[in-house]
């Protein structure tokens, strides 16, 4: 289903959660809304749903402007974050409620739960009640029961947030694999970047009550439209004084404006291990700590701090010693505007030609 | 504190004293009733119970109960859907008043029906005109009931209420399912156990009502003694085996409610 949204606003009293949101999803996509807990991502969710009534603004399903239909009438599937199964009812009620609502033949609603129940791997589990279910088969029966009446659009609050860590990457490839399979529009809420990142086709930013960028994973990676943006995905630092940094010393006359750089932008090395030594600054090792996988290191070029990783196949550092570190771009940013910028001086200034 | 508490001598004696209370103020005096109504025999037994004044009293009681019940069950489960679902000033007052019954002594429950619904008050003198008697007759000695065993209900099917997530009605709606089958598939479903346990709870509390009753219900043997009532009549003309025999069949019936009661709830938490 095709959905268009236009100037959603909602507002609780005189809290705005919603503000001006507008965005179009095409069909057959599966959309990620990330953003910080409280910032209006659920409101949103549940406007689309029907669940809630917006305070100005359109939402079109279909060239169909359904503001005013209520959410049974709506054609969407929902998955609430605690699940909302019912208790009282058995594996196979539940995934049946959505049928038997629309009054279909028994054998017809036996055949549809059946084919859900083999299809979310929940075979042998009909007869148990909610409470006999492990986290991961009562989202499982959710999604079985949001997706048996053959909803149009499938919105998804949280799913994961109610299961373990482990579990949960594992119902994650799970969920996105399934809904590829049903085809179907699907949009969720998430407050993880990693799980919209590896999940959604398309992400949308959502912080305030304001949709801060849309875009795939890897757009919204490499080019963020705003700070809040930049800042939200990945790792970063925020360096207020750019221009102490070999290659941007231009921006010293730039008094308001600050620098976002991630980790990964971030190359370092003993004396002679980066080949670009021109385009490198000394830096002091502060601290160091161990990830797992890797060292965690932190430098301090004056008082500017920095973070980057280093691999446990190089040589280990020593805290205090001293690093050469080429930063090789920034994310720009001040009041009015914001760009990225790559450091000039990684252009080989003596290239050598064979 | 806790780890004292949890000593071999402490934990000996919290049990044994336990024990001792259930036994001297529950157990001891159940047997002492079974064992004075039989203690004459089975004829004796059999000719108390038989006595058309008692089994007449024992089945008034029981049908009056039956109607008090049903009608709790009905307005219980309005007031604690009401006082759960919505928000109104006065309802944390109303929520408490709704114990009221239990704290105040039932003889002023049943003095206030005398003063509300007897023949001079205003609602009296208009029922009868109408044709319908209500103090010293039936309708009195349900109201009685009524009164005592107003909060089981309500206060049975609260917590459930409470405990029902918002998300599951919501869930239902998503589904298709419109505010009608959703209240009868989902809500109802929900509170069911709590309406019966609480039912059950009012019925044997109905049963066994004395105070309030003695008060509004005539005590006309044969039509308006209650049992509770007619224990106490042969009590007062010294016949203890006839009293233990009426007690003996409430009792009876006080286990079976209480047992029933335990079975429903050990449903609700392994369905």
């Amino acid at each position: 289903m095709h959905i268009e949204v236009r100037g959603l606003n909602k507002s609780f009293g005189d809290f705005n959660a919603v503000k001006d949101v507008s965005f179009d999803i095409e069909k057959g996509k599966l959309i990620g809304l990330l953003g910080p807990s409280g910032g209006g991502k659920t409101s949103i969710l549940r406007m689309l749903a029907g669940l809630e009534t917006p305070t100005s603004g359109d939402i079109v399903f279909h060239g169909q402007r359904v503001n005013d239909l209520p959410p049974q009438e709506r054609g969407i599937g929902f998955v609430f974050q605690n699940y909302a199964l019912f208790k009282h009812m058995t594996v196979y009620d539940n995934v049946a409620f959505g049928l038997k609502v629309k009054k279909l033949s028994k054998e017809k609603i036996r055949e549809r739960v059946m084919y859900l129940i083999e299809l979310t791997g929940l075979k042998g589990f009909e007869h148990r009640y909610p409470h006999q279910l492990s986290g991961g088969q009562r989202q499982r029966v959710a999604f079985a029961r949001a997706l048996a009446p053959e909803p149009q659009l499938l919105l998804l609050d949280e799913p994961f947030a109610a299961i373990d860590a482990k579990i949960r990457t594992e119902l994650r490839t799970w969920l996105k694999e399934m809904i590829e399979r049903v085809g179907i529009t699907s949009i969720f809420v998430t407050h993880d970047q990693e799980e919209a990142i590896e999940v959604a086709d398309e992400i949308m930013i959502i912080s305030k009550g304001r949709l801060e960028q849309k875009g795939s994973p890897w757009d919204i990676y490499k080019n963020p439209e705003t700070p809040f943006v930049a800042s939200f995905i990945g790792e970063s630092t925020i360096v207020e004084d750019i221009s102490i940094l070999k290659g941007f010393e231009s921006l010293s006359d730039q008094p308001g404006t600050k620098a976002l750089i991630r980790p990964e932008y971030i190359e370092h090395g003993k004396p002679g291990e980066i080949k670009l030594a021109s385009a490198a600054t000394t830096a002091t090792v502060r601290q160091l700590h161990f990830r797992g996988s890797e060292w965690m290191v932190e430098l301090a070029i004056g008082d500017t701090k920095l973070i980057t990783y280093r691999s446990l196949e190089r040589e280990v550092l020593q805290v205090g010693g001293q690093v050469q570190v080429l930063v090789h771009r920034a994310y720009m940013f001040n009041d009015d505007d914001s760009w990225i910028m790559e450091n000039p001086l990684k252009v080989d200034p003596m290239p050598i030609h064979i | 504190m806790n780890e004292i508490f949890r000593g071999k001598a402490w934990s000996f004696g919290f049990r044994s004293a336990i024990m001792i209370y259930f036994l001297c103020l529950i157990v001891l005096p159940i047997v002492g009733i079974y064992t004075q109504s039989f203690s004459l025999g089975w004829t004796p037994f059999w000719e108390s119970v038989s006595d058309p004044l008692a089994w007449k009293a024992v089945l008034l009681t029981l049908k009056l109960a039956l109607i008090a019940t049903v009608l709790n069950m009905l307005i219980g489960t309005m007031i604690g859907w009401v006082l759960i679902r919505y928000r109104f000033p006065g309802r944390s007052i109303l929520n408490s008043l709704v114990d009221l019954p239990f704290a105040l002594p039932t003889a002023v429950g049943g003095l206030l029906i005398l003063l509300l619904l007897g023949p001079n008050s205003l609602i009296g003198m208009l029922a009868g005109k109408i044709g319908i008697e209500i103090v010293f007759h039936e309708p009195a000695i349900v109201i009685a009931m009524l009164f005592v065993t107003f909060p089981f209900v309500i206060r049975a099917i609260q917590p459930l209420l409470e405990e029902l997530d918002r998300s599951e009605e919501e869930a239902a709606y998503t589904l298709g399912a419109s505010k009608a089958k959703t209240f009868f598939s989902v809500i109802f479903p929900t509170m069911l156990p709590g309406i019966l346990s609480g039912a059950m709870l009012a019925f044997s509390r109905g049963l066994a009502e004395f105070g309030a009753v003695v008060l509004v219900a005539g005590n006309i043997p044969g039509k308006t003694l209650v049992a509770s009532v007619f224990i106490f009549g042969e009590i007062e003309s010294n016949n203890p085996q006839g009293a233990a025999a009426v007690s003996v069949m409430l009792l009876t019936l006080s286990f079976l409610i209480l047992w029933l009661v335990n079975q429903l709830q050990a449903r609700r938490s392994t369905p």
